[in-house]
């Protein structure tokens, strides 16, 4: 089922959690809302769910499937919701957690016991905890509660499915498997599912679409190829993995960094204006003679070469400090120790007129 | 059990001056008075004990006090959730007055409670006067012991809730209205198990509050040999009459069984509780 908001907005008092806020998820798509805490991507996914209520105005509306759901409460809207902390019912054994949706229907929506215990049996398969359907939750670990909560979820068949920060309470090697075994999951059953995420690790390697989010307004909604390579402003490049900030200005169509003079990109041709270039570490080409191209002279400070990537650490000439991220090959080709000076050139550029800062 | 051990390795110091020091002041606070009682009583004859507490005027006491507590705690349990369930969950202007006057039976002296209670219950008082004519004796009856004994308990049911309402995780009721649960199912299912252990000992503590209670009670009761003394003045009576082995024989009576029903209850409250803790 898609889901489509229109002009939503949010406040709380004198806090706007969502200034205008209009989406559009398409049917069976896994799509993450990503920012940074207080971006408003929790109050969203809640006010999808109807958990939160959103300002009255008249140009509001939530559709599912066309269908303004608005006016539902949480209990009619048929989605299924997934907490950070898993709200298991503690005292009810897996199964009884897992069959609590179908068992509160009113008897004639309700399946037959037999039905009930069919469905359960079937969920426990597919969130692979067969066999423990008579523990407690407080006798599985963190990543089976989770999958206990995601079944408990599935049982009613939700038309929409809603993870608030599934895995954000989880160490790091469960996350990664729970994280793919999440998007096979979705592959099989292809619910439109939207989750909450503050790791865009975990929005880029899972989401088919990705709304990031800040300060109550969606910045960028695209693919997580989209976002990595053509993001749309600063915040959005910043907030999509580590990137190195230059400052400096735009003077006679050219945009100047310290010692080193770009063409400048369409649009900024404003003579005076500050500009900021965001390039990423591994957009950074190292040489250890001048090239030719425009470069920034730096010193080592740092060698990490231990991981998939060679990883170095530079001052440069301003004494900023700059990332950069090699390939062990490229290394072994052009060896530099701690302490060398060294040319610094980025492969692909990103100006932004500054108006954003870190 | 082979793996149980008296004693655990603990990084913790001090087990045995903890452990010796609880039952140290156990024993001065609560056992040795306690089984002073029983020297006292084993001064008579076992013959002279049965009569002493098998006596219909002592039986029939022993009804009323059990009774009446029973009731009285039951009606606390009911409505001391609701009242702690108002404090905890709902915002309103005076609720730091009302949160407070839930204290007031506890501290008051009884003896002012009682007399209170008797002149808002008795035929022209407050209360007692509209009771009347519906043809409900309020004061000086079984149901007067039962108003002063829910008095006195209220506190404990509200004060042992509220931590466990407090506790109560938001999100587990979201969960289960997103499940399509009425708010009436959410409740029966979720909430009452989760805070029942809590609401079994406010019942716990209001009932034993309520088998020992005497100064609210006697002023509010009347005293009318079978039908509404309650076993503490019975014993305050018997020591009246310097009859002190007489007073410890009915003392013990009582002691055993509130032991016995505490005991009980302990055991539901650990059936209900423990499932679901462990590595919890």
């Amino acid at each position: 089922m898609s889901i489509e908001l229109r002009s939503i907005t949010k406040t709380f008092g004198s806090f706007t959690a969502l200034r205008d806020v209009s989406l559009k998820i398409p049917d069976g798509e896994l799509v993450a809302l990503l920012g940074p805490s207080g971006s408003g991507k929790t109050t969203l996914l809640r006010i999808i769910a109807g958990l939160e209520s959103f300002d009255l105005r008249p140009q509001s509306e939530i559709l599912f499937q066309d269908r303004n759901v608005a006016g539902q409460c949480v209990g009619d809207r048929q989605v299924g919701f997934v907490f950070q902390h898993y709200a298991l019912f503690r005292h009810l054994t897996v199964m009884e957690n897992i069959a609590f949706g179908l068992r509160v229907r009113r008897s004639k929506d309700r399946p037959s016991r037999s039905a009930i215990r069919d469905k359960v049996r079937e969920l426990l398969r597919l969130i692979q905890l067969e066999g423990l359907e008579n523990r407690y939750p407080a006798q599985l670990s963190g990543g089976q509660r989770q999958r206990v909560a995601l079944a408990r979820a599935l049982a009613i068949e939700p038309k929409v499915l809603l993870l608030d920060e599934p895995f954000g309470a989880l160490d790091a090697k469960v996350r990664q498997g729970l994280r793919r075994w999440l998007r096979r999951l979705h592959d099989e059953i292809h619910v439109t599912s939207v989750f909450v995420t503050h790791d865009q690790e975990e929005a880029l390697e899972l989401a088919d679409q990705v709304v990031v989010m800040n300060q109550g307004r969606i910045e960028q909604v695209g693919t997580p190829e989209d976002l990595f390579h053509r993001p749309a402003n600063a915040f959005v490049m910043d907030f999509l993995g580590s990137v190195n900030l230059f400052h400096g200005r735009i003077e006679a169509g050219k945009a100047v960094f310290g010692s080193m003079v770009l063409d400048s990109p369409d649009g900024l041709e404003i003579d005076g204006e500050s500009a900021k270039l965001f390039v990423r570490p591994h957009e950074l080409e190292l040489h250890t003679k001048p090239n030719g191209a425009p470069s920034l002279r730096a010193r080592v400070v740092r060698i990490q070469s231990a991981g998939p990537l060679v990883k170095i650490e530079l001052a440069s000439e301003s004494g900023q400090e700059v990332q950069l991220e090699m390939s062990h090959e490229r290394f072994r080709e052009e060896p530099v120790a701690v302490g060398n000076d060294v040319f610094v050139s980025p492969r692909d550029l990103r100006v932004f007129v500054a108006d954003y800062s870190i | 059990m082979s793996h149980w051990k008296f004693k655990q390795r603990s990084v913790l110091p001090g087990f045995g001056l903890a452990l010796g020091y609880t039952l140290l002041y156990l024993s001065l606070i609560v056992l040795i008075p306690l089984s002073a009682l029983f020297f006292k009583t084993a001064t008579m004859t076992w013959g002279r004990i049965w009569d002493t507490v098998s006596d219909p005027r002592v039986v029939a006491s022993y009804r009323l006090t059990f009774g009446a507590s029973l009731a009285a705690a039951a009606t606390n349990a009911a409505f001391g959730f609701v009242v702690a369930w108002t404090l905890v969950r709902h915002h309103f202007p005076g609720k730091r007055l009302v949160d407070a006057v839930v204290d007031l039976p506890f501290a008051l002296p009884t003896a002012v409670s009682g007399i209170a209670l008797t002149a808002l219950y008795a035929e022209n008082g407050w209360i007692g006067r509209w009771l009347e004519p519906l043809g409900i004796q309020a004061a000086f009856s079984p149901l007067g012991v039962a108003i002063a004994l829910t008095f006195i308990g209220l506190p404990f049911v509200v004060r042992t809730l509220q931590p466990a309402l407090e506790d109560l995780d938001v999100e587990v009721e979201e969960a289960a209205a997103s499940l399509g649960a009425s708010r009436f199912e959410t409740f029966r299912r979720i909430i009452l198990p989760t805070v029942f252990p809590a609401l079994l000992t406010g019942f716990a503590l209001a009932f034993a509050r309520a088998l020992g209670e005497y100064g609210s009670v006697v002023f509010i009761a009347g005293n009318m040999p079978m039908k509404t003394e309650i076993t503490p003045l019975l014993i305050i009576v018997k020591l009246e009459q310097y009859d002190y082995a007489g007073a410890t024989a009915i003392a013990v009576v009582t002691l055993i069984a509130s032991f016995a029903i505490l005991l009980a209850i302990n055991l539901i409250q650990w059936w209900s509780g423990y499932r679901y803790r462990i590595g919890g």
